[in-house]
């Protein structure tokens, strides 16, 4: 498995929950719709006044970590695992 | 059981399960945490990776000749200093007397709890249980009636143990314990006590307390307190806490360096993250303390200077760290250097006489402003734009879920 760091702005397509929790279902990197088949990880920083939430998910056949910033609300790609 | 009930709680080789959590492909193998820096050496291995020899504190490649097929990863401190602060905050709806004693571990005097939740190894149920639902991580607990007592229980059984000392169970668990078992009790304590013939809990609790005390002074009194289980030391919440006594950051830089701008850069650095703590939580301090450690890793030089007055601007901490480093010799490269500010007082800036001083304090408080907003270093000094790795790199022992030990980490 290679690892990449990256910060990427992308579309996510998610299931916002009854109690507040956020559940990427789907996301578009490089042109690619990618399935998120678990989400493994999740936990939350900050960025000065901006709250991160931070998601570890899979797809078929990799490791991507999504961040969303609930200031702007924007998602980026951070973070790439794949064979 | 009777009198006070005390819950330790320990993660389970936290920062290792935390990956293999996030990474499913990681489970079930050896692996280990390592810091982004080419110097890094093993943070915390698996279970796996421990039972082939790999330890925390070893050089990579001692830990890849015990484990050939170790898996290393750079460890993420913002997920672990996360993780840990909602563990802290689920355990504190147990009970308000909680102390967080490190990222991973923490004290609950559960006595006046037990009302409520039935027991305490329901408690310890109830704890390990929404640790594994919500993180997929263990942990071990040890209760026990003292803080001693419950740390050494936590240790009996892990990964995911839970361990009762009853107090009926005190003598019978302490008498053929090594020495070494106590929380407190390190290598050169083990080796004194060694020369003593004493090897076990059992023979430190029997000890004659006045032979103790000629060996190790006042100390002597607490060991045998030690050996024979008692510990009256109180879980003290961090709202109860002695104020802290100073702010200081400290670095392992990239590669040694000798030059005195190379040195300058990363002293105006670890100034502006010493006075951005201690303007955030409005303390002040007037004594300046810096400190070098070489090339060598084992020589090092630290001193300090008392200011006539109190600051907390970080180009005051540079201007007296720079001043402490010009009295210094270096003989040989520079490895870490660390800026304390100590002599505290829980005051913030006083207005400045001179329009001059007030323009400057305008300025720092404007750059907090936009700091506090956009994050650390988003707003520097000039010098320091070309630094890659600004900011944090570790996890300091005294790092805490809130107030002014909560540094924010990279």
């Amino acid at each position: 498995m290679q690892r990449h760091q990256t910060r990427e702005q992308i579309r996510v397509a998610v299931i916002f929950g009854a109690n507040g929790r956020i559940q990427p279902v789907w996301f578009e990197w490089r042109r690619r719709k990618h399935t998120v088949t678990a989400t493994t990880y999740r936990y939350e920083g900050k960025q000065g006044d901006s709250r991160l939430l931070h998601f570890t998910v899979t797809d078929e056949g990799g490791l991507f970590e999504l961040t969303y910033n609930t200031h702007d609300q924007t998602w980026q790609l951070r973070g790439i695992e794949v064979e | 059981m009777d009198g006070r009930v005390i819950l330790h709680m320990d993660m389970n080789a936290f920062f290792a399960s935390v990956e293999q959590q996030a990474n499913p492909e990681l489970r079930g193998k050896p692996i280990a945490v390592v810091g982004s820096g080419a110097r890094s050496v093993i943070t915390t291995a698996s279970y796996e990776a421990r039972r082939l020899g790999v330890k925390t504190g070893m050089a990579i490649w001692e830990a890849r000749r015990c484990c050939p097929q170790l898996t290393l990863v750079v460890g993420d401190n913002r997920k672990y200093t996360s993780t840990s602060r909602r563990i802290m905050e689920m355990m504190g709806e147990y009970t308000p007397a909680l102390e967080v004693f490190s990222i991973d571990e923490a004290f609950l005097d559960v006595t006046h709890s037990l009302n409520l939740f039935g027991s305490a190894e329901r408690i310890a149920c109830l704890i390990k249980a929404r640790i594994l639902h919500t993180f997929g991580l263990t942990c071990s607990i040890g209760i026990a009636p003292n803080k001693l007592l419950a740390k050494m229980a936590s240790d009996m059984k892990k990964p995911d143990g839970l361990t009762v000392i009853q107090p009926g169970e005190i003598t019978r668990t302490m008498e053929r314990l090594p020495v070494a078992e106590l929380c407190g009790i390190g290598r050169s304590m083990e080796r004194n006590l060694l020369l003593m013939g004493i090897r076990t809990c059992g023979e430190l609790g029997r000890c004659d307390e006045e032979r103790l005390t000629r060996r190790f002074g006042i100390v002597g009194k607490r060991l045998k307190e030690m050996g024979q289980g008692i510990d009256d030391s109180p879980v003290i919440p961090q709202e109860e806490q002695e104020e802290v006594k100073s702010v200081g950051h400290s670095m392992t830089l990239a590669r040694d360096i000798l030059q005195r701008q190379d040195i300058l850069k990363f002293l105006l650095q670890l100034s502006e993250m010493v006075g951005r703590r201690a303007r955030r939580y409005g303390v002040s301090g007037r004594t300046v303390h810096l400190y070098v450690r070489f090339a060598d890793f084992y020589s090092s030089v630290g001193r300090q200077e008392t200011l006539p007055g109190y600051i907390s601007r970080s180009e005051d901490i540079y201007r007296a760290a720079v001043a402490i480093l010009d009295t210094l010799e270096l003989p040989q490269a520079v490895r870490l250097l660390g800026v304390r500010l100590t002599n505290l007082r829980h005051q913030g800036e006083q207005l400045p006489l001179f329009e001059d001083e007030r323009r400057r304090s305008r300025m720092v408080r404007a750059m907090d402003e936009v700091n506090d907003r956009f994050g650390d270093f988003t707003l520097t000094f000039g010098s320091l734009l070309t630094s890659r790795e600004k900011g944090s790199q570790v996890i300091s022992p005294a790092w805490r879920p809130q107030g002014i030990r909560n540094v924010d980490v990279r």
